[in-house]
């Protein structure tokens, strides 16, 4: 091999490098944290009820929108049964319960008795939004779920999962990317994906 | 039918055989009924058998009880514009029509405000003071009055004053740029004019006065089934229902514009309608059903209020939605294309279980091919195209 031959090499080896970590910039890491309860027998819940999700979002209806989305997921699997969030609403009416994220033990027991479940799954909308880049706009939805038993409270399944935002044509050329549904859907897939593996 | 075969029922018990005959009595039995009597029983019986299983949802339609269109638009000239074209579109297809005029006393008398849903007791009322068969009720979604590029938006509803049963229905839709050809000619930049195309427009699929108005039959797909969202819900549980009486309430409105979910109930009871699938009941009926049970459809029914709402209705499933977004395009600072995004859910009026449940987001702008070529410009025609593709995966 001679000197021109090695630059040659060297040089397309840098055009690689520098192609490769131009791909990489491009990459978005999409947030991957699940948890299953090691000991927990799944086998007992035959049917789970979906708590009105907490929106941290600036979108007013992003709660309620991602939490029909999650029902729709979990029914679509075939092997729950859950309950209509109309009853769930009317049960946490029922109990006087305003604030989710402050509900205590008792109080789920209390409403998995009364709505006939073994789970409940709560959670929140983290991002609901559209980002600007690249003179384009993206849906970007972030969520966390938990599944709950309902007889303890304990925290038998928990995921967060993020989608949309601009590929690397959608960052390069401004177009492309999910609608808001397209986005949500695709996150509440993956979260509710883990549930039933 | 059930009539029917009573009376031949009746009729086979007055023919007997004496226990006591030989056996060859057993092959002409003594019949006191004449043998005339017998066969015009028997032809009348099975002409009824042959006519009551197909007319027992079709009906034919010569005469209309035209109740004036609810206005949803916003504007208060709508409705004095359309309405006498909406009449005269109807006589000039041979209707008798028994027009708004007429019609006015009779709604104050019954208290009746919204006149684009009635009641089943209110049809009844309407049958009896008018005789009348069928009344078409209908709104006028949308009317924007502008020099260069006017819209209008309207639904309509053929239903029977008997069961409160929707025979026929239709949306239309078009702006003043829907009809502008080569170099910018043929736009529409009257109102009127444009409300006297939409009017033919939302006709077209009217049957002829003396046809039957039945209920289309859902053509069942051969192939793979086309799940046009991904994230909808279909209960297994639907493959196996009977033709379920469906209705439709008021959408949840999220969205700025008011009247809102009001627009999406009527226009989602006409696509609801043309998918055959169901036997739709007007929103009217459930309104009132609702309004008499001292309940709302707002934020979900529980399930003692859907076997209440059954009890009284009849109705086998409930269709709610909440449209979240719903631009008309109408606003100069922002995009002229119209925007819509809605959810839907079917409740099984008996177990409370949701048996359906679809998303749809669509801008005018998704359907463009090239250029401005499928640009879908007008709200109403987007939001049936929605709300087709929805209706794809039930």
């Amino acid at each position: 091999m001679n000197v021109t031959q090695f630059r040659r090499r060297g040089n397309s080896g840098r055009l690689a490098g520098c192609l490769f970590v131009t791909l990489l910039s491009f990459a978005r890491p999409t947030m991957a944290a699940d948890y299953v309860h090691p000991k927990y027998d799944f086998s007992l819940i035959q049917k789970i009820a979906v708590l009105p999700m907490e929106n941290l979002s600036q979108d007013q209806q992003a709660g309620e929108r991602v939490r029909k989305i999650v029902v729709s997921e979990i029914l679509a699997a075939g092997v729950l049964d859950v309950v209509e969030p109309a009853q769930v609403n009317q049960a946490l009416g029922q109990q006087q319960i305003q604030n989710i994220s402050s509900i205590s033990v008792k109080q789920i027991a209390e409403l998995g008795k009364s709505l006939g479940v073994q789970a409940f799954v709560v959670g929140s909308v983290d991002t609901y939004e559209r980002v600007n880049v690249g003179g384009g706009t993206f849906a970007e939805v972030a969520i966390t779920l938990r599944a709950l038993d309902a007889a303890t409270g304990t925290v038998v399944w928990s995921t967060s999962k993020s989608a949309g935002g601009a590929g690397f044509f959608g960052r390069l050329f401004g177009f492309g990317g999910d609608t808001m549904y397209e986005a949500t859907q695709k996150a509440v897939h993956a979260a509710v994906s883990t549930l039933f593996q | 039918m059930h009539n029917t075969t009573m009376t031949v029922n009746r009729l086979a018990t007055t023919c007997h055989v004496p226990s006591s005959a030989p056996r060859a009595l057993f092959r002409r039995a003594t019949c006191h009924v004449p043998r005339a009597t017998c066969l015009f029983a028997c032809l009348l019986a099975a002409l009824l058998a042959a006519g009551f299983a197909g007319a027992s949802r079709a009906q034919t339609a010569t005469t209309l009880a035209l109740l004036p269109f609810e206005n949803v638009s916003g504007s208060t000239e709508s409705v004095r514009i359309i309405m006498p074209l909406i009449e005269q579109n109807l006589r000039e297809k041979g209707y008798q029509v028994v027009g708004p005029d007429k019609i006015e006393s009779f709604l104050s008398r019954n208290r009746i405000r919204n006149t684009g849903m009635l009641s089943r007791s209110q049809l009844n009322n309407l049958r009896g003071e008018f005789g009348v068969d069928f009344a078409l009720v209908g709104s006028v979604d949308l009317f924007y009055e502008s020099a260069d590029n006017p819209q209008w938006g309207v639904s309509s509803r053929i239903v029977s004053t008997g069961e409160a049963i929707v025979l026929w229905a239709e949306s239309a839709g078009r702006t003043g740029g829907d009809y502008t050809g080569m170099l910018g000619l043929g736009t529409i930049t009257s109102g009127r004019d444009l409300a006297q195309e939409v009017v033919k427009i939302l006709f077209q699929t009217l049957p002829p006065p003396g046809t039957r108005l039945a209920s289309p039959q859902h053509q069942k797909a051969t192939g793979l089934r086309v799940i046009g969202s991904r994230g909808s819900y279909r209960s297994p549980a639907l493959d196996s229902a009977p033709r379920w009486r469906v209705s439709v309430t008021i959408f949840d409105n999220a969205s700025e514009r008011r009247g809102a979910g009001r627009i999406l109930a009527d226009v989602f009871s006409t696509a609801l309608f043309h998918h055959g699938r169901f036997d739709v009941i007007d929103p009217g009926e459930v309104n009132e059903a609702l309004i008499a049970l001292g309940r709302t459809s707002y934020g979900g029914m529980d399930i003692a209020t859907l076997r209440d709402f059954k009890k009284r209705t009849g109705i086998d499933a409930i269709i709610r939605g909440t449209v979240y977004r719903y631009n008309e395009g109408l606003k100069r600072e922002a995009t002229t294309s119209p925007d819509i995004a809605l959810d839907v859910t079917m409740l099984d009026a008996e177990s409370g279980r949701i048996v359906w449940f679809a998303v749809g987001e669509r801008s005018g702008d998704d359907s463009q091919i090239a250029l401005d070529f499928g640009i879908i410009r007008s709200m109403v025609p987007l939001i049936r195209r929605t709300i087709s593709e929805m209706l794809d995966t039930l």
